[in-house]
């Protein structure tokens, strides 16, 4: 063998073990002129070190959505109900809409399902609480870059302190630090422009409209809002209605109250309707007063109320119907 | 988490059998979603593995994202990988057909293709300067059947045994053997052509 073979681990050494000693010797001398790619710009250690901390925070965070309030699964329909199919197969799916799957190669989005809010934590510490069928998608998993996230729906996002984290819109831009604000994305009826709310409960964040790069800064108790391609709005103190009041869903009926406004309460709340069969049921009245339990999904409170009315409901393509269909 | 020797190793052409015997046993950790194999995975073939795009690509950027990508392929996948079949095969595969979907992007986008590169001149004696031996060879390189060439930068930039590119481009290992014998007469060819020769290699 002659010296300048390459070493007994070298992939080249069987290609070259077949033939005579002349030209094995002149192949071996070729494979060590050849063999190091010297245009090799070499490893990009703040780069290297950037993918493997993107890799482990997105390993961490493949086990998201972690509700930490409701369970994912449906509740276990009572005998002489229908099954609530398609509640459980939203709940199963829950769906983690990945693009690229799971840990998103660059992209994932996750969406609350239209029956219950969803909460989303991340591996800084900050969480986002998404409104029933909010979705929000992380565009790219690479540390030591601002988090950023496109919403749409509604959220309540809680940053930890030194985060720099970015909220973007179809219309706007909300950068942070360390604070907690909702965030409110909605198209009015029969509007075509898209409208951006921001609430702000805690610290600061700024508000640009994204055509026009003009920024407000909130102050805590503050509220904005862009629409379509303006500017923001200048920021103004709060009022009742402004509040993420769906973060507490906290159902109290009155006794004597109508089933409209109770429908009413209940598509505030959750991205579904719900339908009634027969307007005249509308105008059914609870019999006592009902305080709904704190982070109830939303087939548990329908379940309640029909009980309370004597009524009974099924799900639709797009929420529930309720019907005076008696149960046995 | 620590980094394995191999990969801190400044000479990632080597795949010695105890790195690739390391390599299945955190195969075999990951497949119960061990977090540090996944990262000792990382650590021992992630250099190897952006040579390898580098070679593909000449994208100082897109390398990077390549192996995010192929390494959370990886983790998604550690489930249904086979542990009896080499891991550093099939990331090289997966990071082979990534650095194809970049090019695939890019000559839709009408930006550089795959395997040229702007900087270098098209006549190799205007080129020709000790330090351009290394884009003369990239060239050559090029210019290979396209199997062969896969092969040549499996072995060259990747360090892959016989076995591993086998099972990275599913050929036979005797097919790897003549192909690589067959890559290294046509450098020679090129070489001599161009002056060199074994005295002054």
């Amino acid at each position: 063998m002659n010296a300048n073979m390459p070493s007994s681990q070298d992939p080249i050494r069987d290609a070259l073990g077949a033939l005579d000693d002349t030209e094995r010797d002149a192949l071996a001398h070729t494979w060590e002129a050849v063999r190091t790619d010297g245009t090799w710009p070499g490893v990009n250690a703040q780069r290297h070190a950037d993918v493997r901390a993107a890799l482990q925070a997105a390993i961490r965070e493949e086990t998201l959505p972690r509700p930490d309030r409701a369970p994912h699964r449906a509740p276990i329909p009572r005998a002489g109900r229908r099954p609530l199919a398609w509640v459980g197969a939203i709940a199963a799916g829950v769906v983690l809409v990945a693009v690229g799957l799971g840990l998103g190669l660059h992209r994932a989005t996750i969406t609350a399902p239209p029956d219950r809010a969803q909460t989303v934590n991340l591996a800084d510490g900050s969480s986002i609480e998404l409104r029933p069928g909010a979705s929000v998608t992380h565009s790219r998993l690479r540390a030591g870059t601002p988090r950023r996230v496109m919403l749409t729906g509604e959220a309540y996002f809680t940053i930890t302190p030194g985060t720099r984290f970015t909220v973007e819109t179809a219309n706007a831009r909300i950068d942070v630090l360390g604070t907690q604000f909702s965030v409110k994305v909605s198209r009015p009826d029969g509007a075509t422009e898209a409208v951006t709310e921001v609430y702000l409960a805690e610290g600061s964040v700024a508000l640009t409209g994204g055509a026009t790069e003009q920024r407000v800064t909130l102050a805590p108790g503050d509220v904005s809002h862009v629409v379509g391609a303006q500017a923001p709005v200048a920021p103004s103190a709060a009022s009742h209605a402004d509040l993420p009041l769906w973060r507490a869903r906290q159902f109290t009926f009155e006794a004597g109250a109508p089933l409209r406004n109770v429908i009413a309460a209940i598509e505030a709340s959750y991205d579904l309707r719900v339908h009634v069969h027969d307007p005249a049921l509308l105008d059914a009245q609870l019999p006592f007063q009902y305080l709904g339990r704190n982070v109830l999904p939303a087939p548990q409170l329908l379940e309640d109320l029909c009980q309370i009315l004597g009524l009974t409901y099924r799900p639709t393509s797009d929420g529930f119907e309720i019907v005076t269909v008696p149960t046995t | 988490m620590q980094r394995s020797n191999h990969a801190s190793s400044s000479q990632p052409t080597s795949s010695p059998h105890s790195a690739v015997s390391r390599e299945q046993q955190w195969l075999l950790a990951l497949r119960e979603a061990n977090t540090e194999a996944f990262d000792a995975l990382y650590g021992s073939l992630s250099e190897p593995l952006l040579r390898y795009a580098w070679a593909l690509t000449r994208d100082q950027d897109a390398i990077y994202d390549i192996i995010q990508e192929a390494f959370l392929k990886l983790w998604q996948k550690r489930a249904e990988l086979d542990p009896d079949l080499p891991i550093r095969a099939w990331m090289f595969r997966v990071v082979r057909n990534l650095a194809y979907k970049t090019h695939r992007t890019r000559r839709i986008r009408s930006e550089v293709a795959l395997d040229i590169d702007p900087a270098r001149g098209d006549t190799p004696e205007s080129s020709y300067r000790g330090q351009e031996l290394d884009h003369l060879i990239h060239r050559w390189v090029d210019e290979m059947p396209p199997r062969r060439r896969e092969v040549f930068q499996l072995s060259r930039v990747g360090g892959l045994s016989h076995h591993e590119i086998a099972e990275t481009l599913a050929i036979s290992s005797k097919t790897v053997n003549n192909h690589l014998v067959e890559g290294l007469r046509f450098l020679r060819i090129k070489l001599r052509s161009h002056g060199f020769n074994e005295q002054n290699l």
